[in-house]
């Protein structure tokens, strides 16, 4: 018994040293204008290369299928709003979903924010030759290069945690040890009575 | 070798929920008292062995040491894997509560089928010992892979392809796993031989 117990000992050290993990799928989406953009990546980091994307509507219709490039990236245009549901499949039975929320309100918004900008121009009177979409496509710029450290911070985030912890390896160890020696209390409790 | 949930369709769940209910019923009528701590270690084993990659051309594979498990345990490797799969899904995501049944199925068969292969030829010589150690943890690896084909395929329909991407990914890890098993078979019997019976 020593024996095993140096040999499962051996292995969580192997573990360690490996750093390495089994095929558990992830993918990570958010919308950024029209787009959604997303990746699908492996337990251990590695990107899920061209794995294919289904992309489902709240009534479980398939609205649009795609692949992921080399880097595990997907990104595609989407007009529906709603919760939508994205599929990625790695073959071999390996499979992931994610679910993201376009809010229809955004439309309104959107008009709101134009009327308030379009306000604003007329007030300041220095501003005359840059137009409305102008504006706005330099803000859009500005506020996504400002986004994008959050961002890679958001998913880098989430592939930590989905990374195996020791503690959970030894966790998982201590509770089947744990519930066989309850089911051996249990037999031995019969064989007393 | 774990399937995801959502991969399969719920009459091929539902198969694997029977088949594995039936393999832990005839495991747990098999399970000896003494035989308890052997099967605590052994399911934890087969517990960490899963986290455990080995880099295979562009892939990788990871250990599963159900031929181990099968070839100590026999029927009651379906007891020792399903505490393993279970504790795996609820805490790493792997698998699934729903495809637990059907993973338990894929893993634990084949370990019972190398049991009934090999059971009578690892007290012989040790050579012997270390054929049949390798060969079942080997062929455990082979058949699981051909269980996982089989069960996509009723969903998938792309049989031959699918059997030939899966054999021979896990050929390299079968080849890691035979010899594992057969070195700790050989060990066993030279520190504890009593575990062999």
């Amino acid at each position: 018994m020593k024996y095993f117990i140096s040999f499962l000992l051996s292995l969580c050290i192997l573990f360690l040293f490996q750093n390495c993990f089994a095929h558990k799928l992830s993918t990570f989406a958010y919308k950024e204008g029209d787009q959604i953009i997303g990746e699908a990546y492996f337990v251990d980091g590695s990107p899920c290369m061209n794995c294919k994307i289904e992309v489902f509507d709240k009534k479980g219709a398939k609205i649009l299928e795609t692949l992921t490039n080399e880097r595990g990236e997907y990104k595609f245009g989407i007009k529906e709003s709603g919760e939508l549901k994205i599929r990625v499949i790695a073959g071999e039975g390996h499979l992931a979903e994610y679910k993201i929320k376009i809010e229809e309100l955004e439309k309104e918004k959107k008009i709101q924010n134009e009327k308030n900008i379009e306000k604003n121009i007329s007030k300041k009177e220095n501003l005359p030759s840059l137009n409305k979409e102008e504006i706005k496509d330099m803000l859009k710029q500005a506020i996504r290069e400002e986004n994008e450290g959050i961002k890679n911070l958001i998913l880098e985030v989430k592939k930590d945690m989905n990374r195996v912890k020791v503690h959970e390896i030894l966790g998982g160890i201590g509770y089947i040890l744990g519930i066989l020696g309850l089911w051996a209390i249990l037999k031995n409790k019969k064989r007393v009575n | 070798m774990h399937i995801s949930e959502g991969v399969l369709s719920p009459p091929i769940l539902l198969g694997g929920v029977v088949f594995t209910l039936i393999g832990l019923t005839i495991g747990l009528k098999n399970l000896r008292e003494n035989k308890l701590p052997e099967v605590a270690i052994l399911s934890s084993t087969f517990f960490v062995a899963s986290l455990i990659h080995i880099p295979v051309g562009p892939s990788s594979a990871h250990l599963i040491l159900n031929g181990l498990v099968g070839i100590l345990l026999g029927w009651v490797a379906f007891p020792a894997i399903f505490l393993g799969l279970f504790l795996q899904a609820i805490l790493f995501q792997f698998g699934g509560i729903t495809t637990l049944g059907i993973n338990t199925f894929i893993m634990a068969f084949p370990s019972v089928i190398v049991w009934y292969l090999f059971k009578n030829f690892i007290q012989k010589d040790n050579i012997f010992t270390f054929t049949s150690g390798f060969l079942s943890g080997f062929l455990s690896i082979i058949f699981s892979a051909i269980l996982v084909s089989l069960m996509l395929y009723f969903t998938q329909k792309s049989f031959f392809s699918l059997i030939v991407t899966l054999i021979s990914i896990h050929i390299p890890i079968a080849i890691v796993e035979g010899l594992i098993t057969g070195f700790i078979l050989i060990y066993l019997k030279k520190i504890k031989p009593e575990v062999l019976l």
